[in-house]
């Protein structure tokens, strides 16, 4: 359930490109995932779609690492 | 979405005149639920050339065509909302799928606890999240 590249990469440090390079990250492309499907969405619905899944994977981040986390993953994943 | 509207109206053989475009935007961006004139007040302030008659026009053509829903609350005056393809979300929290759904029976719950409450229902948001059971 968890990523091992969490512990490797805290927030702040370079998570996007280390996670991208991550193909068999389960949790990173479940939130990357869950924001694409929802891209028809208003952006707060889709990011919060894709919050609850990092969520899912990652309970005992707090909100707001989480929050950043999830944000840099997008921008890194260019998406929207 | 609007150009996905305006693709609608296309294929279902309507022409689309600027005076057209600019009702579209309107519902498009409605929040609300806005009566004949809510959207010619709205319609207006974008090309001041449109007429209430043509406001009327196009959304009797529209509502015939299916592309809009025409809801009649207690008002005692028709209030329209683009005909969005209604559906919620169900997210699979391991995979991150989104799965589509409909269901008559929740659009009835829905409506039921609105007017429960003493309300008519304008608008909500439904987003299930849950993960697979497993066989």
């Amino acid at each position: 359930m968890s990523c091992k590249l969490m512990a490797v990469c805290p927030v702040g440090s370079d998570v996007c490109k280390q996670v991208r390079n991550a193909a068999d990250c389960k949790c990173y492309k479940a939130v990357m995932r869950a924001f694409e499907s929802m891209r028809d969405e208003p952006r707060c619905v889709a990011f919060d779609a894709a919050f609850r899944v990092y969520r899912y994977h990652y309970p005992k981040d707090n909100k707001q690492a989480a929050h950043l986390t999830v944000e840099r993953w997008l921008a890194a994943g260019h998406v929207h | 979405m609007l150009k996905e509207l305006q693709k609608k109206c296309s294929k279902a053989g309507l022409k689309m005149t600027g005076q057209r475009k600019v009702i579209l935007q309107v519902l498009e961006e409605a929040q609300d639920h806005p009566s004949v004139e809510a959207v010619y007040e709205r319609a207006k302030e974008i090309d001041a050339s449109i007429s209430i008659a043509t406001v009327y026009r196009t959304l009797n053509l529209l509502d015939e065509l299916d592309l809009v829903i025409k809801h009649e609350f207690q008002e005692g005056y028709a209030r329209y909302e683009v005909n969005w393809d209604h559906h919620h979300h169900l997210v699979d929290l391991e995979t991150g799928e989104v799965i589509e759904f409909q269901n008559d029976e929740l659009e009835r719950i829905k409506h039921m606890i609105a007017d429960e409450l003493g309300y008519d229902l304008i608008d909500h948001r439904l987003e299930l999240y849950g993960k697979k059971k497993k066989k």
